[in-house]
């Protein structure tokens, strides 16, 4: 009697439990790779290397000649853009070549400077919250790249910062977007389109001759995008600046990220002029930022538009080696959350 | 449904409420100022759908029969009304409650988290399914014994 009596219930929740434990599962460790969305004419015209096992791997497409700066020191700004974006001419070998041509780097704790890439580390106390800043000036949008954990591109694909900084080569990196934890949301990372599929959020835009530009998904496809010559974009938000203007309020809604946290941030001063944002939080030492004083802060350094990646413990700052910011999870212990993806300055 | 199994379901689901409520405080508390709504509001599924419900059936029930057996019934049936839910009923109706209280936890997790999953929504789909279901059973039931009333 009593094993009829509970049968339903106990082979029910033996089910519901069962389906839990697979979901949580699936959204936060099994891992899946992903395939790029190829793009309307055929076949990829990137260089595009796979693995072994078929999945994509390291993906670029290259500047394309049009939007390259000059590869003399400290002058470098976009030739003229009247190349196409979307004409796939590139001429990536020539101009890596070029961009491999520097000067010896002169690095300091705080600074690194070569002929066509100059790094300047700061930090500041604000809002009882410590702040670092890095003002970086390319000659060339290729030395502003994005990366991704292990390489591929999927789910539950993580590593930390400082490791995909490593293997990448990276002068100065910090986290992006966490593509990986999304399921939906635009990714187009160094020219390639690798999903299309819309959130609905407000997102980020590099675009070849290094301008910012916000856009909102629901508005604009990703192929739209790439035609209009995105290089990057970044999908989580919101908008800090736009055009000198905080683009945040007080209270502002946004579900992620109410409270005082962690920050990362980017920001453009003007053209190849950029500011990396990284602020400490949740520790006795550093509170953390809200959205509006992170913008607050943003606009006080002179940045015309500046944009929300990322926070809480994947907020992390890599510079000549060696994790500059304090990254923590819980505030009881300063270590490095593995995150999907970075954006990086290097060759 | 006897009026003493009224009662103890009616404790279960309160004690879930309870449990869920709890689950959920404890879980924004350490969420880093990030809230989620279906983490808050969780535990009003087993409260509204279940607990005020069947609580209010088991007092009616106590109201129309006082503390005695019901009069012309013998003891062995004591306590029970025709408009009691089936056992089916309340299974399938149960089911649903249990799978909305569930896609509430999980889908305020993936909020707080900062994160989707597409399966999320089976959750919804299965408990609405569910709910429907054991509130077509009670319907249905309810027909039967009004027509065995009138036929009796």
């Amino acid at each position: 009697m009593f094993k009829k009596k509970h049968l339903w219930t106990i082979i029910y929740s033996a089910v519901l439990l069962a389906f839990t434990v697979y979901l949580l599962l699936d959204t936060f460790v099994i891992t899946r790779v992903y395939s790029a969305e190829s793009i309307s004419g055929g076949s990829l015209p990137y260089s595009f290397s796979t693995s072994d096992e078929g999945h994509s791997a390291t993906v670029s497409q290259g500047v394309p000649e049009g939007y390259l700066g000059s590869s003399s020191s400290g002058e470098g700004t976009a030739a003229d853009s009247n190349t196409s974006a979307a004409s796939g001419e590139t001429t990536q070998t020539e101009n890596t070549e070029a961009l491999n041509d520097v000067m010896v780097p002169v690095v300091s704790e705080d600074s690194y400077a070569d002929s066509h890439i100059s790094v300047t580390l700061s930090e500041y106390r604000e809002y009882d919250t410590t702040i670092y800043v890095a003002d970086v000036q390319i000659d060339s949008l290729e030395s502003l790249q994005s990366a991704f954990a292990q390489g591929l591109f999927g789910r539950n694909i993580t590593a930390a910062t400082s490791e995909i900084a490593e293997e990448n080569g990276a002068i100065l990196a910090i986290n992006g977007d966490y593509y990986g934890s999304q399921e939906k949301g635009y990714v187009i990372r160094n020219g390639v389109l690798l999903r299309g599929t819309s959130a609905g959020r407000e997102d980020l835009v590099i675009y070849y001759d290094g301008s910012f530009g916000i856009i909102n998904e629901a508005e604009i496809s990703a192929a739209e995008l790439l035609e209009d010559g995105a290089w990057q974009v970044y999908s989580f938000g919101p908008a800090l600046l736009i055009d000198g203007d905080i683009a945040v309020t007080e209270s502002e809604e946004v579900g992620k990220a109410k409270a005082s946290n962690p920050r990362t941030a980017i920001a453009i001063i003007d053209e190849l002029h950029y500011l990396f944002i990284v602020s400490d939080g949740r520790t006795s030492e550093s509170t953390g930022l809200s959205l509006y004083q992170l913008a607050q802060f943003i606009q006080s350094l002179g940045a015309e538009s500046a944009y929300n990646l990322d926070g809480g413990g994947s907020s992390t700052m890599y510079f000549n080696g060696e994790v500059i910011n304090n990254p923590t999870t819980n505030g009881n212990r300063v270590s490095e959350r593995s995150v999907s993806d970075i954006i990086y300055i290097g060759y | 449904m006897k009026q003493n199994r009224l009662f103890k379901t009616a404790l279960i689901y309160l004690g879930s409420a309870a449990f869920v409520w709890l689950f959920g405080t404890v879980y924004e508390i350490f969420s880093h100022g990030v809230y989620s709504p279906y983490m808050i509001w969780a535990f009003a599924f087993p409260l509204v759908m279940g607990g005020i419900p069947f609580l209010g059936m088991y007092l009616s029930c106590r109201m129309r029969a006082g503390n005695n057996r019901l009069p012309g019934r013998s003891g062995s049936s004591a306590g029970y009304l025709w408009w009691h839910p089936c056992t089916p009923a309340v299974y399938a109706y149960s089911s649903g409650v249990a799978a909305l209280t569930c896609g509430s936890i999980v889908t305020g997790v993936l909020e707080i988290y900062g994160t989707t999953n597409r399966l999320s929504g089976i959750y919804w789909i299965c408990g609405i399914f569910l709910v429907c279901a054991g509130l077509v059973l009670y319907g249905i039931q309810l027909i039967l014994s009004q027509l065995a009333r009138k036929n009796s």
